[in-house]
């Protein structure tokens, strides 16, 4: 570890009892934090847990609620990200905020173009580029666009550009999560760097292993708060989730009852009520893929980011048109060209982007909650049937536990929990026979996490079929009676009953083996 | 509903302050003038209030009035087409632009914008070419045809009386749609704050058209009552007039004994809604409200006592003394009637707010609100001189349009279809709507509106120049539509807003003229004007937005 204990013993950035509320929600409660110079610092949680909200309030993207920031042991408030920038504190996001459409060096100097003239200096820039990629070990010309370079290599100019405003916090969040291992690696090899040069990283990641490799200090967080600091040979794996979760592993949601309709015996009676041989998925054609789903049945789709299980499921629903292939439901063969088709045939999708494609986020929770099933409950085929809009609103919001005001509260203002909750709400309004589900806790709490576990178990009991995505790997294993796993639009396999386990998954989505 | 609160009463605004500086505005012939006009441009805002509730624009409307108000008379007057034939024609020729441009936009994924700014050149330079820039006219010869535009079928009391019998039979009809909701538990205090606001507004409706009705037909009674007629009689009379016979106009401008009817009747649903209100809240949330609507009550029974002598001896003496200024009858009269329509909003809506705030924020009881003052200026306005002002006969189209696009807009799954694909069209695809298709439909409507607005426009100039006709028509109905409410960024949008919206435009415009103001300044008035309600939407948004966010932590 480069931080030698005793040389500089001044923490460089510090947060005091740092405190957010949104609508709905405390993100962030008492935060405490401490950044050494020249230090690795990982910040891991679960989703939702407010590690993203802390560093927005750091890079001057939102203000705090309440508490402190201290740099140099001195106060200060960061209004704004050219603020934050002054300071020295600059945030890489998770999307990448570069103009594709503009050269390497442009996005470099991007808001303090170097002038001659008062026209931009164009020969300073190229040659101040060429300088800070090195420091990364990008090899570009700065004339390239952006858009030619692939995502690791847009994230290394997301490091040079900070590198060249005089950095000394950088913060990265999730900064290898759409890239490949070797591009990581090289990410890996630059981060060293910058600490041995003296810049702070604060690092965000699911990926604990590489917490495990690069981090000098791990700090947790849990519902918004502290949740315990790790330091040197503490920093593994078990004792990172256990803070994490706040809980054994073990006692993740548990299923009462866990059905096997999969088994031999079974099969034979059931048709499955969703079929699907050798699909192929238009965002992946070299692959076919092949499985079903039985009623009563819940069916996770693990994988890494990237491996094409939400566009499998969108293409279920007939968001995309699959390249070959059969969907069979209930035994009948269906041609699903759009989602109303495949609405027809009774399913439905809470998708993974829930304000883009779940909700329209400025209706009411009785709009959205009426949306997919008005047509069908309208008398003529065109008169609003207000009276079944309410009493299925009603039902939502009571069998749902949706916490709202009223019926007609604008969705944009509940929390994210409540907001998925109508997103279900709206398809149960219909009735569904198969319900696809696209990581359907990302970004909610605890509490409403464990009411969807529960609702999804209610509705299996009830015969429905479910398919569900999750890159939470408890989640899968707590929840699916049958695994199926993916790696780069392929089905690489099936687990069952007790198969069904971390590591046997991880081989799965990593190709490591295939069955 | 706040929204059309807010245009409603700038528009009331605007046409008090031109009354008081100059009273011709409330002459008939400026106000038969002025509300021909808003109707027009209203059919035009209809429309184009579809496109925009999609997120869409619509920018070739003024040529597509231009061209169809060639092509009418070109094939009347010139190919000798009979009217119906022709009218059929040239409808569907909008229809058709509208489908191509909703096909363009659909199918290729052009941007709205692009498609219809093509559109504004193209009809524009179809149209002149087409005519070879000569001026086109129907002559003296098709009057039965220009009756669509000209007529004037009868007079706004009578208006008034029809709607008000008219919303009584809704209302009646409705009642019989309300039902208790079996599920519920009836004991829960915010089920039983819904059913009573359920209650209330049902029962409203009824009430409103009654009051209508009233206000409308008082005139007639008026007359039985000095012995120059019977009701009936007087129906017969307007129907003369609206013939265009002339009858000797008997009835004072305001009378005082129907002030004090109409004070009656303003007092009926007040009192029915503040007696069920109070039957059920519970006693914390209700001091502020309470002491308002007493406050307003004592004040409106002083103005109705107080002011009604005044009016009686301003009719026998037209010239009143106010401190050093001597000021016509008229005159005064328009400013005591401001004075009381202000009281009578301010109890009315106070009312509403009572409901509101004793139950929960539901949306019927809100849009109960406004009604409610609407219907109390009304009742106010069917007293005056305005009532026997003849209905002009695009206005009867209009009403008739905005009731079908209302009903559509907001009764109907493709109305929801269109609100929900202008705020998330993905969410939408998602839901199952057909984005597309829809999208297709709110570009046909815009573009029939547009074709029904050249027909009558070329009808009642019946002077088409193709190089001019209709330009900056499509600013005007945009400009409208967003004063009514509708937001560009889609989504958002009603009619009614829409209408008044057209209609504050008109007004504006026409007050510029009246008051003497010079006509170079009326496009920088417009424009700081719309100017002004879109930095006061956005002001009132965020005061919403931040109630919302407390309501929702409330609820947890």
């Amino acid at each position: 570890m480069s931080q030698t204990p005793g040389k500089n013993p001044r923490p460089l950035l510090e947060v005091r009892s740092l405190g957010k509320r949104f609508p709905g929600v405390r993100a962030l409660h008492q935060i405490d934090l401490t950044l050494m110079p020249g230090e690795v610092l990982a910040l891991v949680g679960e989703n939702g847990a407010g590690k993203s909200t802390l560093m927005k309030i750091l890079a001057g993207v939102q203000p705090p609620d309440e508490g402190q920031i201290l740099i140099d042991q001195k106060p200060v408030t960061i209004g704004s990200v050219a603020e934050a920038m002054r300071l020295g504190i600059t945030l890489i996001h998770q999307e990448l905020n570069l103009s594709d459409n503009l050269s390497v060096g442009a996005n470099i100097f991007l808001g303090r173009e170097p002038t001659r003239f008062g026209l931009i200096d164009r020969e300073t820039i190229e040659r101040e580029s060429r300088r800070h990629l090195a420091s990364v070990g990008l090899d570009v010309d700065p004339q390239t666009l952006v858009r030619e370079l692939t995502i690791g290599r847009q994230q290394m100019v997301e490091i040079a550009k900070a590198l060249s405003i005089d950095a000394r916090v950088l913060i990265m969040d999730e900064p290898t999560s759409s890239l490949s291992q070797r591009e990581a690696e090289a990410l890996f090899k630059v981060v060293q760097g910058l600490r041995e040069h003296g810049v702070s990283v604060i690092y965000i990641s699911h990926r604990l292993a590489e917490v495990e490799t690069l981090a000098d200090r791990v700090a947790v967080m849990r519902d918004g708060e502290n949740a315990g600091e790790l330091v040197g040979d503490q920093i593994n794996h078990d004792a990172m989730v256990s803070r994490m979760v706040g809980r054994d592993v073990s006692r993740f949601y548990e299923r009462t009852a866990r059905v096997d309709v999969a088994a031999p015996g079974s099969q034979q009676q059931l048709t499955p009520a969703l079929e699907v041989t050798d699909l192929i998925v238009p965002d992946h054609p070299k692959h076919k893929v092949s499985f079903q789903v039985m009623p009563g049945e819940i069916v996770g789709i693990a994988g890494l980011v990237g491996a094409g299980r939400t566009e499998l499921l969108r293409c279920l629903f007939g968001v995309t048109q699959p390249l070959g292939g059969r969907v069979r439901i209930n035994g009948q063969t269906v041609q699903l060209r759009n989602p109303k088709d495949a609405i027809a045939s009774g399913m439905g999708l809470v998708p993974e982007d829930r304000k883009e494609q779940g909700l329209v986020i400025d209706f009411s929770v009785r709009s959205n909650v009426s949306l997919a099933s008005l047509a069908d409950k309208a008398s003529a085929g065109m008169w609003i049937d207000f009276a079944a809009e309410s009493e299925d609103t009603h039902q939502s919001i009571h069998r749902l536990r949706i916490k709202t005001p009223t019926a007609d509260q604008v969705v944009r203002y509940l929390s994210g929990g409540n907001q998925q909750k109508v997103v279900l709400g709206k398809w149960l309004a219909m009735n569904p026979k198969i319900l696809l589900l696209d990581e359907p806790t990302r970004g909610i709490d605890i509490g409403a996490k464990e009411e969807i576990y529960r609702l999804m178990e209610t509705l299996a009991a009830e015969g429905l079929a479910i398919l569900f995505v999750s890159s939470e790997m408890e989640e899968v294993i707590a929840m699916s009676d049958r695994t199926l796993v993916m790696h780069e639009g392929e089905m690489t396999g099936q687990l069952v009953g007790e198969e069904i386990g971390e590591e046997q998954i991880m081989n799965l989505a990593t190709g490591v083996v295939s069955r | 509903m706040n929204k059309i609160l807010g245009i409603f009463g700038l528009l009331i605004f605007v046409c008090l302050f031109t009354t008081v500086l100059n009273d011709s505005f409330v002459g008939q012939y400026n106000l038969y003038n002025t509300t021909r006009w808003s109707a027009l441009f209203g059919i035009l805002s209809i429309g184009v209030a579809f496109v925009i509730i999609t997120g869409g624009i619509d920018l070739s409307i003024g040529s597509v009035v231009g061209l169809v108000a060639c092509l009418l008379p070109m094939l009347v007057v010139e190919q000798g087409y009979s009217p119906t034939a022709a009218v059929l024609i040239v409808m569907l020729v909008a229809g058709g632009i509208g489908l191509l441009h909703g096909l363009l936009i659909t199918r290729l994924d052009l941007q709205p914008f692009v498609v219809t700014l093509c559109g504004l050149l193209f009809y524009r330079g179809f149209a002149r070419w087409l005519t070879d820039d000569g001026t086109l006219g129907f002559g003296q010869d098709y009057d039965g045809l220009r009756l669509l535009a000209i007529g004037k079928p009868c007079s706004w009391a009578t208006m008034l009386f029809g709607g008000g019998i008219c919303l009584f039979l809704y209302g009646i009809w409705n009642l019989g749609r309300l039902r208790p909701r079996g599920d519920q538990d009836a004991n829960a205090p915010r089920q039983r704050d819904l059913d009573i606001e359920r209650t209330i507004s049902a029962w409203s409706i009824p009430a409103i058209g009654v009051l209508l009705a009233v206000a409308g037909s008082s005139r007639f009674w008026l007359g039985w009552e000095s012995g120059t007629g019977t009701p009936l009689l007087e129906i017969a009379g307007y129907q003369i007039r609206s013939l265009g016979i002339e009858v000797s106009e008997n009835a004072a401008s305001m009378p005082s004994r129907v002030m004090r009817f109409a004070g009656t009747f303003l007092f009926v649903p007040t009192l029915l809604a503040f007696l069920l209100w109070a039957w059920q809240s519970d006693a914390g949330r209700i001091k502020k409200p309470l002491a308002l609507v007493i406050g307003s009550l004592i004040l409106l029974g002083l103005c109705v006592w107080q002011l009604v002598p005044l009016f009686r001896s301003a009719a026998a003496d037209d010239r009143w003394q106010v401190g050093a200024m001597e000021v016509s009858g008229e005159m005064l009269k328009t400013v005591l009637m401001m004075i009381v329509f202000v009281i009578v909003g301010g109890v009315i809506g106070s009312v509403g707010w009572l409901i509101s705030a004793a139950g929960t924020a539901s949306g019927k009881s809100k849009a109960l609100t406004p009604a409610l003052v609407a219907t109390g200026v009304m009742a106010l306005l069917g007293q005056t001189q305005l009532a026997a002002t003849m209905v002009p006969m695009p206005m009867l189209i209009m009403i008739a349009l905005a009731i079908v696009a209302s009903i559509f807009l907001n009764r109907t799954v493709y109305g929801r279809y269109l609100l929900a694909l202008g705020r998330n069209e993905e969410a939408a695809r998602y839901s199952g709507i057909n984005t597309k298709r829809m999208i297709v439909v709110a570009y046909v409507l815009c573009s029939l509106a547009a074709g029904l607005g050249g027909i009558l426009f070329a009808l009642d100039v019946n002077s088409v120049q193709p190089s001019g006709f209709g330009n900056f028509y499509e600013l005007y109905a945009i400009a409208a539509a967003v004063l009514g409410g509708c937001s560009l960024r889609g989504g958002e949008g009603n009619i009614l807003g829409v209408v008044i919206g057209a209609a504050v435009m008109r007004v504006l415009y026409n007050a510029i003229n009246i008051l003497g103001i010079s006509t170079k300044l009326e496009f920088a008035i417009i424009g700081m004007v719309i100017l002004a309600g879109a930095i006061v939407d956005v002001v009132v948004k965020r005061i919403v937005a931040k109630r919302a966010v407390l309501a929702a932590e409330e609820a947890g």
